[in-house]
């Protein structure tokens, strides 16, 4: 019972209680609504920490047991680290060493070097944020841009009329989109328009209600306990 | 004239570079440099989230408030700023739905943390359905058939809203497989994919927009910092990553012969 | 010669042809002058800007990380210095991701520094908060509540630049620039919530997906990509890095087009030869 049916109970209590909640103006009804968003971005956060930790276990696990590749696990610990080193290490010094209190302007010039919260501009996770994470992330998925141009030599053949359309749309839009195509005919650009806000309209509003049909059902069926995957487990 | 540049910024430059060289890398094959950026690049990340997550959440929101909290209720301390509308006592339920959901990491104690999973579930989903029916659903439904007839619609604007509409239904008759697509029913729901393939081309135009900025942001800075101002970094770094990845394919091919 | 070799030959081939394609029109810029384009969508977020008074709350909600930076940050830039030079009031969020906020962080603080504009008086930025929906809905309900304190630490109750606010419904604006699915988050909830003019500025992938809702007034107009940043720029009258940008975009594009000509050409040739 309390290992399956009381957390459906309380799936079912918050989801008909919150279906509710929209329906009433009253101020204990907003109230309510915010301490439960306020509570779910803290759970949000307290989670983050979860997917971290299973990260770092795969790798853990990868170095225990010698498995091929343990090198790039050992590199990723390191740097994970580092990261985290740097972050907490000024808030630490703050807690461990308390702010003299000689006088106020040895007192912020000792604030400004601890750093409270490490995260503000020009502090050391800043810096690995900005040299580091970002130039790696950029570049990560800019090497799409290459594969991109690679996969319409090879693949985008006008094999049938569907395939045809696709890429006779796919050539308006790219042409539209730059001056090229106003350069070339100055009927690009709005036959661009019209593609955009007709025929993609049309489809893009279809699938947007059978994507809206099927989160309604999908989130009745957690409400209603019909959906239980999220729970996980045998029992 | 540009601004004289700094010795940590040429360092930062050259750390930027190496970093970019060895994520393209990958043009070539999955070597072992790419590999290395790309792991640094996720731990990095993970460490970055987690000094997050405590800093701007944990730590203001759930410990501190709570702190405040617990030790006026109880008269243990004396603040000089009296509390605010979010420190009060009720913290605790999010605290212990927090580490409920901690559970997770222990095999006998895990099944704990399906009541925090069930109250977020339960919350997310009976606060999304009405507003999704609302801003998905019945604000989609007018301008499907609008405009169509009045004294400032053109005749252009009419045409569009008529082949909106067809197109809407034959999409959707498309995507309804409860009926089998046979006569009248299959040629609508071919109609409807003439209009999805005009719709994922389109996408497709977008797509190859999307990923050339990127690389051409990318290419860009790459050629700026080939400059003398920062002292040829991107040629430099160039051949020497060349040299690692053409090092690392004759070990590993090496590797391979003598296995 | 075996299939294999030959197809990574020609992969390296199409692959220097880009990267060819990017770097001669950036060396030989200057020389290059391409004319300004303009869409409805884009002008209409525009419009919507000018037409706002002076010292009228928005929200601008970064959404996106380091790997779309290289084509949301120009259209961010543009947005930003435009209403800056509104002397409107410009809340800064995001509810994307932590790596989203030093982006944020980074952004505002460019564009402050050109307009001369000073954090707390005429922005404020707020910090990361997970929970996407949850933080838009407790915005609509009271923002002091969801941030008792900014980026920096300090009580957003004190900032001058947040007078007279309480909730989402007291914004004259709000715009969402994202790299995913925070605009979908932002009509649901947030518009649904606020019922502020909401526009969108997106990377060129999600852009088709939102004209269902611009045709339905859900958004006010749509920015897609880095064609769309170029188009604002010169709408300001600031032609900047999106501009520039659109030189190698184009010859990229064409590129991208002869290629897949030239391998249907090749496709036909082989599928009559049998």
């Amino acid at each position: 019972m309390i290992k399956r049916q009381l957390p459906l109970l309380i799936a079912f209590a918050m989801g008909v209680i919150f279906i509710i909640q929209f329906f009433i103006p009253h101020q204990i009804s907003q109230d309510l609504l915010t301490w439960v968003n306020k509570w779910l971005m803290i759970i949000g956060g307290i989670s983050l920490l979860l997917g971290i930790y299973s990260l770092l276990n795969f790798h853990y696990l990868q170095i225990f047991r010698n498995k091929p590749g343990w090198g790039f696990s050992l590199i990723m610990f390191f740097s994970f680290l580092i990261s985290v080193v740097v972050g907490f290490t000024p808030s630490l010094i703050n807690v461990i060493l308390p702010l003299p209190e000689s006088s106020v302007q040895s007192a912020e010039q000792v604030k400004e070097w601890y750093r409270i919260t490490g995260l503000k501009d020009g502090s050391s996770l800043d810096w690995i944020f900005r040299h580091g994470i970002t130039p790696l992330s950029a570049t990560m998925f800019s090497i799409i841009g290459f594969f991109i141009a690679s996969a319409a030599f090879r693949a985008f053949r006008a094999r049938s009329l569907e395939a045809t359309l696709l890429l006779l749309a796919a050539v308006f839009i790219m042409l539209g989109q730059t001056p090229l195509g106003g350069m070339l005919w100055s009927g690009i650009p709005d036959i661009m328009t019209w593609i955009l806000s007709t025929p993609n309209t049309a489809a893009k509003r279809a699938i947007l209600f059978g994507i809206a049909m099927g989160s309604i059902s999908f989130s009745l069926k957690i409400i209603f306990g019909i959906e239980r995957a999220y729970l996980g487990g045998k029992n | 004239m540009p601004e004289s540049i700094t010795t940590m910024q040429i360092i930062e430059t050259w750390l930027a570079v190496g970093f970019t060289l060895m994520i393209y890398t990958f043009l070539y094959k999955d070597n072992p440099i790419f590999k290395l950026g790309e792991y640094i690049y996720v731990e990095l990340t993970a460490g970055y989230a987690v000094c997050y997550a405590w800093f701007t959440v944990i730590w203001p929101d759930l410990i501190y408030p709570l702190y405040r909290a617990l030790t006026v209720s109880f008269h243990i301390k004396q603040w000089e700023k009296p509390l605010e509308s979010h420190e009060n006592l009720w913290l605790i339920i999010p605290l212990v739905l927090g580490i409920l959901m901690l559970t997770r990491f222990s095999s006998k104690f895990n099944w704990l943390s399906r009541y925090t999973l069930a109250f977020i579930m339960g919350s997310v989903s009976g606060m999304s359905i009405p507003l999704v029916v609302s801003a998905n659903i019945f604000k989609q439904m007018v301008p499907t058939l609008n405009p169509f007839w009045g004294p400032e619609v053109t005749i252009f604007q009419t045409i569009n809203t008529c082949l909106i509409l067809v197109g809407v239904i034959a999409v959707l008759i498309y995507f309804f497989f409860s009926v089998e697509h046979k006569g009248a029913v299959n040629k609508v729901a071919r109609l409807g994919i003439f209009y999805m393939m005009v719709s994922f081309g389109a996408a497709f135009g977008y797509t190859v927009m999307a990923r050339e900025s990127l690389v051409i942001g990318r290419v860009t800075k790459l050629i700026k910092w080939a400059s003398p101002d920062y002292y040829y970094a991107t040629i430099i770094l160039l051949f020497i990553i060349i040299g690692l990845v053409v090092l690392t394919e004759l070990f590993s091919s090496r590797g391979e012969r003598t296995e | 010669m075996t299939s294999e070799p030959k197809f990574h030959i020609i992969r390296w081939v199409i692959f220097a042809l880009v990267a060819l394609a990017i770097i001669i029109p950036v060396i030989v810029s200057e020389k290059i002058k391409l004319p300004d384009t303009s869409s409805r969508v884009v002008k209409n977020i525009y419009d919507k800007i000018e037409s706002l008074p002076a010292g009228s709350p928005i929200i601008l909600s970064i959404d996106f990380d380091p790997s779309s930076d290289e084509e949301l940050r120009p259209m961010t830039m543009a947005i930003l210095r435009h209403v800056f030079r509104k002397k409107l009031r410009v809340i800064g969020m995001t509810i994307w991701s932590p790596q989203s906020s030093g982006l944020m962080g980074d952004i505002f603080t460019t564009a402050a520094k050109m307009e001369n504009k000073q954090d707390g008086l005429d922005y404020v930025i707020m910090p990361f908060k997970p929970g996407g929906s949850s933080v838009i809905l407790n915005l609509s309900q009271d923002i002091f509540f969801t941030y008792p304190k900014d980026y920096k630490d300090k009580s957003t109750k004190e900032l001058p630049v947040l007078k007279g606010i309480r909730t989402l419904k007291d914004m004259k604006y709000a715009m969402c620039i994202s790299a995913g699915n925070a605009v979908d988050v932002w009509i649901v909830y947030g518009k649904e919530k606020g019922k502020m003019p909401l526009g969108a500025g997106c990377t060129a992938v999600m852009a088709t997906d939102y004209y269902p809702y611009l045709q339905s007034g859900q958004l006010v107009g749509l920015m897609g990509g880095i064609g769309a940043a170029a188009q604002y720029e010169s709408l300001i009258g600031e032609k900047g890095i999106a501009t520039e940008r659109m030189k190698p975009q184009t010859v990229v594009h064409s590129l991208i087009i002869i290629l897949i000509v030239v391998g249907n050409i090749v496709y036909f040739t082989r599928r009559r030869k049998g």
